[in-house]
C-alpha cells in the first residue's frame, strides 16, 4: 500500500483566525482611503546610482552619467556602518550559537570521542594509523 | 502607474500570512520564515513609499531592512540549532525550561 504526503497541521488553526481578521481589518482601512498618483522618479532617473549615492553619502552629480538625473535623498553613511557590525556580530553569534562543546572543548563534525587516540590525524600514515 | 493602496493590500496580505505562520505552527524554522514574510512585507510597503514620494529613503531603508533580517536568521538559525541540540526538537512548545 502505498502512503501518499500529508499536510502537518501540528498547531490549532483558531489562533489563525486573529490574522485573518486583521487582514479583513487592514484591508477595509486600505480600499477606504485614496492616495494622490504616485510621484515616480521620472524619466531617465538613475535610481541604482542614486542608491549607491545615498548609501555611501555622496554627492550624487559626481557619478551620473550623460542624460541621467539623480533622485533626491539623504545620506545614509552612519547607518550603513553600523548595520555592518551588527552584520558581523550576528555572525559571530552564530558561530558561538552552533559551535558544539563537549567536557569544555570545540567538536567538530564527526568526531564523536574527545580522547586524544581518536582525535589524532590518521590521514597522512601518522601515529593514529592502524597499517601494521 | 499602480496605485499605492494596491501595494498596501498586498503588504498586509503577506503580513498576515506571516503572522498565521507564528500563530498556527509550533516548528522553529517555519516560524522563522514567517518572521521573514513580515519582515519583507514591511519592505513592500517601504519601496511603495519611496515611489509615491519620489523620494529614494524608503529603497535605502528596504536594503538595510534585509541586511537586518539577514542577521536576524543568522542568530534564528543558531538558536534552532541549540534547541535542537538540548531538545531533540524544533518544536517552540517543548522549550519550557527557561519559562518563569
Amino acid at each position: 500500500m502505498t502512503t501518499k504526503p500529508e499536510l502537518q497541521t501540528e498547531g490549532s488553526f483558531v489562533a489563525g483566525l486573529a490574522a485573518i481578521a486583521l487582514f479583513v481589518v487592514l484591508g477595509a482601512v486600505f480600499m477606504g482611503v485614496s492616495f494622490p498618483a504616485p510621484a515616480g522618479f521620472g524619466e531617465g532617473a538613475a535610481i541604482t546610482k542614486s542608491l549607491g549615492a545615498a548609501l555611501f553619502d555622496i554627492a550624487p552629480s559626481a557619478i551620473m552619467g550623460e542624460g541621467e538625473t539623480a533622485v533626491p535623498g539623504e545620506g545614509f553613511l552612519v547607518a550603513f556602518e553600523i548595520i555592518d557590525i551588527v552584520l558581523v556580530a550576528a555572525l559571530v553569534g552564530a558561530v558561538m550559537l552552533a559551535r558544539r562543546e563537549v567536557a569544555g572543548e570545540s567538536v567538530t563534525l564527526g568526531v564523536e570521542t574527545t580522547d586524544d587516540d581518536d582525535m589524532a590525524v590518521a590521514a597522512d600514515g601518522g601515529p593514529g594509523g592502524d597499517d601494521s | 502607474m499602480i496605485p499605492a493602496e494596491t501595494y498596501l493590500l498586498l503588504s498586509a496580505a503577506i503580513f498576515c500570512i506571516g503572522l498565521f505562520g507564528i500563530l498556527t505552527r509550533r516548528n522553529a524554522l517555519i516560524f522563522l520564515m514567517s518572521v521573514e514574510l513580515m519582515l519583507n512585507a514591511a519592505n513592500i510597503n517601504l519601496v511603495a513609499f519611496s515611489l509615491q514620494h519620489g523620494n529614494l529613503t524608503g529603497q535605502v531603508f528596504s536594503l538595510f531592512t534585509m541586511a537586518l533580517a539577514a542577521a536576524e536568521v543568522a542568530i534564528g538559525i543558531g538558536i534552532v540549532l541549540v534547541l535542537y541540540r538540548n531538545f531533540t526538537d524544533v518544536d517552540v512548545t517543548k522549550a519550557t525550561t527557561m519559562r518563569w
